[in-house]
C-alpha cells in the first residue's frame, strides 16, 4: 500500500474503536429483572422470593412453593447529552443520543419437585446496551461510533435445595446468547480541501454467540425476621464472528466516489470479536418486622475483565484493531424498603449507587459510561394465586468529564439520565 | 459560603479575564515570535496572509486574547505564488496556482512585527541578518535589524522561539548533506543559538521553545519508494518476487535511501527506472537521493542540534516543545483526534502542506496546541484551539459539501511535483551558506 493511503488505511483501521456502550448502565449491565427487586432497588439477594431469583439468588427458588410464573418487562428509556471541550470537538460543541424506548424482558417459571427440591429456568438479560447518536451526518463523534447495539438474553435453567428448614442453596448454568452491531463513520482528509469528509459508513454485524456460564447461590433465613444472601454469576466469554460492510458516501462527485470504492474493502469482510462479560457477586441482608421488610446490599463487578477490546479483520489483518479499556472492577450499593398495606397490596421505594466502571481515558460516544444514582418506586397487588408488580426507577448521573485525558482526544462533558418502568406478572398453582 | 479554595480559583479566573493570558509566570501583552518558516506560517511552498493568518504564532496570541499582534501579511497568492493540488488523476500534480506574486500588505508598520519569523531563516540569520537583497529577509526585517534585535526592540513580555530548522533542512531538500553547505555545523548552532537564547532571556520575557523535528521524515522525502511502483496501484513492482530498486547516481537505491518528491517529474520521464521496466535504465541525480550515509549525517546533525537545544534552555530555564517527538508520532502510531487519524503521509495525512515539507491549516493547529501545553504547563491559561472547526467536522452543512469536492482520491502511487514548485521551494529556503 503506497504511502498515501497509509492515512486512510490507518482511518479505517480505527473503524472498530468499538465496544458496548450502555445507554444506561454503569458498565453494560442490566439489574431490571423483576419489577418486586427493582422496588428494592435491586436489593433482592437476602429475599429472593418470587422466581426472578434465578436472576437474582438462585437459592431462593428452594422456597418457591408449587409452581410459579413470573414474567414481565422494563420500558427503559435513557437520554444523555454532551457537551464537547477544546481543542476536540470543541467547547461549541453540543450532542444528543438517540436511544429510544428499550424493552429487555424476562420471564421465569419455577417447580417444586419434592419439599425441599425446586427447579426452575429463567430468560433474562444480564447485560446489553443501545447508544446511537442523533443527527449522524454531522454528529462529532461520527468516526468514533454512531451506533453501538449489544444485545443478549440469558437461557438460566436453575435448581435448588433446601439443606435445613432455614438454608437453601441452589445453581444454574448460564446460557448466554448475544450479538454486537456497530456502526461508525470512516474519514479521510480531502486532498483538495485539506478538511475531513465522510468516505463511508461502515456496520458490523455479529452472528448470535452462545456461551455458558454459571452461578451459585446461599440464603439462610437465619430468624424469622433475618435472611441473609449471597450470589455469584461467573463471567462469560463470548466470541463472535461476523461481517463488516464498508458503505462508500456519496461525495457528488463520480472519480472521488469511484477512487473511494476502489480504496474500501469491498463486500462483506469477515471479522471476529470477542466480549468477556464480568462476574458478578452480590450478598445482601433483609430484616422482616411485622409489615415492614428492608434489605440491603452489595454487588461487586468484575468489570477488570474489559481491559481491551480486539476487532480483527480474517482478510484484512491491517484493518484489525485493539483498543484499550482498561475496566475497573466496581461496587454498588444497594437499599430498599416494604410496607404491606393488608394482604392485597405492598409498596416499596429504594436507592442505589451504581459505581462507573470506566477510566476517563475510555469514556467515548461508544461507552459514555459514568456513576448513576438509582431511585427506585414499586408497588405489589395480590389477587389470589395472581399478582402484579410494578417498579419505576429514576437513574441520575453526576456529569462525566473526560477531564481532557481521552484517548482519541474526545472530550467533553457527557450527562445522562433514564426512566425505567417495569411491570411484571406473577401466577402461582 | 466558597471555601478558601475556590476563592483562589475564582480570583484566578477573574484575573485571567482582566490580563489576557495571565498565568502564574506568563504575561502574552507583547508576543513575540522568532523562528523560521514554519513559525511564519509558510504553507505549500508560500507566505500568503490565508495561513499565516493561521500560523502558530497567530493562533497562539488569539487564544491569549492578544490585541495587535502584528505579522507581516502577503496578499494572494503569496509569496512565491502557493502551491495547489492541480488534480489527482492519473496522478497528482502539484504546482503553483499563479505564475505572479503576492505583495506584501503591512510594510507601513512603524516598529517591528510580532511575528519576525523569515522563511528559509537559519540560527545563523535570526542572530546576525538584516537584509538578503528583496528577498523575504527584506520584506520582514525591513532593515530594522536582524531578527533577535527586533524581538529585544519590542520589549517582549513572551516569546516563542522556533529556529534551526534550516540549519538541517537543506540537506534534505537538495538530497546532499554537506556540512558548512546545507548543514549549519553542530558547533555554530551550538554557540549560535546560545547567543539568541541569552539575547532574549536578557528582555526578562517569558519565553517557550521549540526542537527540530527529524527532516527525514517529513512527506517530502518519505513519499517517493526506493523501488518502483505499480502507478495504478502504488504496489511495488516485483521481478521473481523481489521489488525492483530505482537506480541512483551510485547503482540500485537500498531500501533504506530516500528519494525526494523533486525525482517524480523524473520518474515520470523513465529517469530512475530500469530499462527492463520500460524505463530509460538511466540514473536519478544525487539531488533527488538521500543515500543512508546522507540520512545518517543529516539525522546526526538533527539530535546534536536538539541537545544543544535542550542544554541551553534547561540552563536558562526554558521549556522546550518536543516537535521531534510529536512528528515522530505522526509518523509511527499516528494520533487520533476524534477518530481522525493524523500522520505524516503526503495529502492524505492531514498535516503536511502540498509542498511535502511544511505543515497545513491543521498541522500548524496541532502544534499551537501543543505550544499552549507547554505555556500551560509553566503557569499559562491559555485555551487550546478549537480542532473541530480547524479539521471542518463540526464546519456547517455548506462547509461539509464543499469539503466533499474530491475530485479523486488518495492513493494513487505516482506525484507530480512539478520543477515549477521544486524551484519555488527552493528560492524560499536558500542554503545555509549563501552570503548576505
Amino acid at each position: 500500500m503506497p504511502k498515501c493511503c497509509r492515512g486512510l488505511a490507518a482511518a479505517l483501521a480505527s473503524v472498530f474503536i468499538l465496544g458496548p456502550a450502555p445507554a444506561r448502565a454503569a458498565g453494560f449491565a442490566i439489574f431490571e429483572q423483576g419489577a418486586r427487586g427493582m422496588g428494592f432497588a435491586g436489593a433482592f439477594t437476602a429475599q429472593a422470593n418470587d422466581p426472578s431469583a434465578i436472576f437474582h439468588n438462585a437459592a431462593g427458588i428452594a422456597f418457591l412453593k408449587g409452581k410459579q410464573i413470573y414474567l414481565g418487562g422494563t420500558l427503559i428509556h435513557p437520554s444523555s447529552t454532551f457537551t464537547g471541550a477544546d481543542p476536540f470537538p470543541g467547547a461549541a460543541v453540543t450532542e444528543k443520543a438517540d436511544v429510544g424506548l428499550l424493552t429487555p424482558p424476562a420471564a421465569y417459571y419455577t417447580q417444586q419437585f419434592t419439599e425441599r427440591l425446586v427447579f426452575g429456568i429463567g430468560l433474562h438479560t444480564p447485560f446489553g446496551l443501545t447508544t446511537q447518536w442523533a443527527n449522524p451526518d454531522t454528529f462529532s463523534g461520527r468516526f468514533l461510533s454512531e451506533k453501538a447495539v449489544l444485545k443478549g438474553f440469558s437461557l438460566n435453567p436453575t435448581v435448588a435445595y433446601k439443606l435445613a428448614d432455614r438454608f437453601a442453596v441452589g445453581g444454574g448454568v448460564d446460557v448466554r446468547f448475544s450479538s454486537v452491531s456497530l456502526e461508525r463513520r470512516v474519514p479521510v482528509i480531502n486532498p483538495f480541501t485539506q478538511k475531513v469528509t465522510d468516505a463511508a459508513s461502515v456496520t458490523l454485524d455479529s452472528n448470535t454467540d452462545v456461551a455458558v456460564g454459571f452461578n451459585v447461590g446461599a440464603l439462610a433465613k437465619i430468624t424469622d425476621s433475618l435472611s441473609a444472601g449471597v450470589h455469584y454469576r461467573h463471567k462469560v466469554q463470548a466470541n463472535y464472528t461476523g461481517g463488516a460492510a464498508f458503505t462508500p458516501r456519496p461525495t457528488g462527485n463520480a472519480q472521488l466516489d469511484a477512487r473511494l470504492a476502489a480504496l474500501l474493502p469491498s463486500g462483506r469482510q469477515p471479522v471476529t470479536t470477542a466480549i468477556e462479560f464480568p462476574a458478578l457477586a452480590s450478598g445482601g441482608v433483609a430484616w422482616i418486622n411485622g409489615d415492614w421488610t428492608f434489605e440491603a446490599d452489595v454487588d461487586w463487578y468484575q468489570w477488570s475483565t474489559f481491559r481491551r477490546l480486539t476487532i480483527s479483520f480474517t482478510d484484512h489483518p491491517e484493518l484489525s484493531e485493539n483498543v484499550v479499556e482498561d475496566y475497573k472492577d466496581t461496587w454498588q450499593y444497594r437499599m430498599g424498603l416494604e410496607r404491606r398495606l393488608g394482604e392485597q397490596f405492598a409498596v416499596r421505594g429504594g436507592y442505589f449507587f451504581d459505581q462507573s466502571p470506566a477510566p476517563a481515558e475510555s469514556v467515548s460516544p461508544l461507552l459514555p459510561d459514568a456513576d448513576r444514582n438509582g431511585f427506585a418506586l414499586g408497588g405489589t397487588w395480590k389477587a389470589g394465586h395472581f399478582h402484579a408488580d410494578a417498579a419505576a426507577w429514576f437513574l441520575l448521573s453526576p456529569a462525566r468529564s473526560t477531564d481532557g485525558v481521552q484517548r482519541d482526544q474526545y472530550n467533553g462533558t457527557y450527562k445522562s439520565h433514564a426512566v425505567t418502568l417495569g411491570i411484571f406478572l406473577g401466577y402461582s398453582f | 459560603m466558597m471555601r478558601p479554595r475556590f476563592v483562589a480559583l475564582a480570583a484566578t479566573l477573574a484575573l485571567s479575564a482582566l490580563v489576557p493570558g495571565a498565568g502564574a509566570q506568563t504575561n502574552f501583552t507583547t508576543y513575540v515570535s522568532v523562528g523560521d518558516s514554519l513559525a511564519a506560517g509558510f504553507e505549500s511552498g508560500s507566505l500568503v496572509e490565508t495561513h499565516q493568518n493561521r500560523s502558530v504564532p497567530a493562533l497562539i496570541a488569539r487564544q491569549a486574547g492578544v490585541q495587535g499582534f502584528q505579522q507581516p501579511l502577503i496578499s494572494e497568492p503569496g509569496i512565491p505564488a502557493e502551491l495547489t493540488l492541480v488534480s489527482l488523476v492519473p496522478v497528482p500534480v502539484v504546482a503553483p496556482k499563479s505564475a505572479s506574486t503576492g505583495a506584501p500588505k503591512n510594510l507601513g508598520l512603524t516598529r517591528p512585527y510580532n511575528n519576525l519569523a523569515v522563511p528559509g531563516a537559519t540560527s545563523v540569520d535570526a542572530l546576525t541578518r538584516t537584509t538578503d537583497q528583496g528577498g523575504l529577509h527584506d520584506i520582514i526585517l525591513r532593515g530594522l535589524g536582524t531578527q533577535v534585535q527586533q524581538a529585544v526592540a519590542l520589549h517582549p513580555t513572551a516569546v516563542t522561539l522556533w529556529i534551526g530548522n534550516n540549519d538541517v533542512l537543506g540537506a534534505a531538500l537538495r538530497g546532499r548533506a554537506i556540512d558548512g553547505l546545507t548543514l549549519t555545523p553542530t558547533a555554530t548552532f551550538r554557540a549560535v543559538y546560545g547567543q539568541i537564547v541569552s539575547a532574549l532571556k536578557a528582555t526578562g520575557a517569558f519565553i517557550v521553545a521549540a526542537n527540530l523535528p527529524d527532516v527525514t521524515s517529513i512527506p517530502f522525502v518519505t513519499t517517493i519508494k526506493p523501488y518502483v511502483q505499480n502507478p495504478a496501484t502504488g504496489a511495488p513492482v516485483l521481478v521473481g518476487g523481489n521489488r525492483v530498486p530505482l537506480i541512483g547516481p551510485s547503482g540500485p537505491l537500498p531500501s533504506t535511501a530516500l528519494v525526494t518528491l523533486a525525482a517524480s517529474t523524473l520518474l515520470a520521464q523513465g529517469i530512475g527506472i530500469p530499462s527492463a521496466l520500460g524505463g530509460r535504465g538511466t540514473a536519478l541525480p544525487d539531488e533527488v537521493v538521500l543515500d543512508p550515509t546522507e540520512i545518517a549525517t543529516i539525522q546526526d546533525h538533527v539530535d546534536q542540534d536538539n541537545q544543544a537545544i535542550k542544554d541551553i534552555c534547561a540552563a536558562a530555564q526554558i521549556p522546550v516543545l518536543d516537535v521531534h517527538g510529536l512528528l515522530r508520532e505522526l509518523g509511527t502510531t499516528g494520533r487520533s483526534i476524534g477518530g481522525i487519524l493524523l500522520t505524516n503521509s503526503f495529502l492524505s495525512g492531514g498535516v503536511f502542506s502540498y509542498d511535502g515539507v511544511h505543515l497545513n491549516d491543521i498541522g500548524y493547529a496541532v502544534v499551537a496546541n501543543e505550544f499552549i501545553r507547554v505555556i500551560n504547563g509553566a503557569g499559562g491559561n491559555l485555551p487550546p484551539v478549537d480542532l473541530g472547526a480547524v479539521l471542518g467536522v463540526t464546519a456547517s452543512s455548506a462547509d461539509q459539501a464543499r469539503a466533499s469536492a474530491w475530485r479523486a482520491g488518495a492513493g494513487a502511487s505516482a506525484f507530480v511535483f512539478t520543477p515549477e514548485a521544486y524551484a519555488n521551494l527552493l528560492a524560499a529556503l536558500p542554503t545555509v551558506d549563501r552570503r548576505p
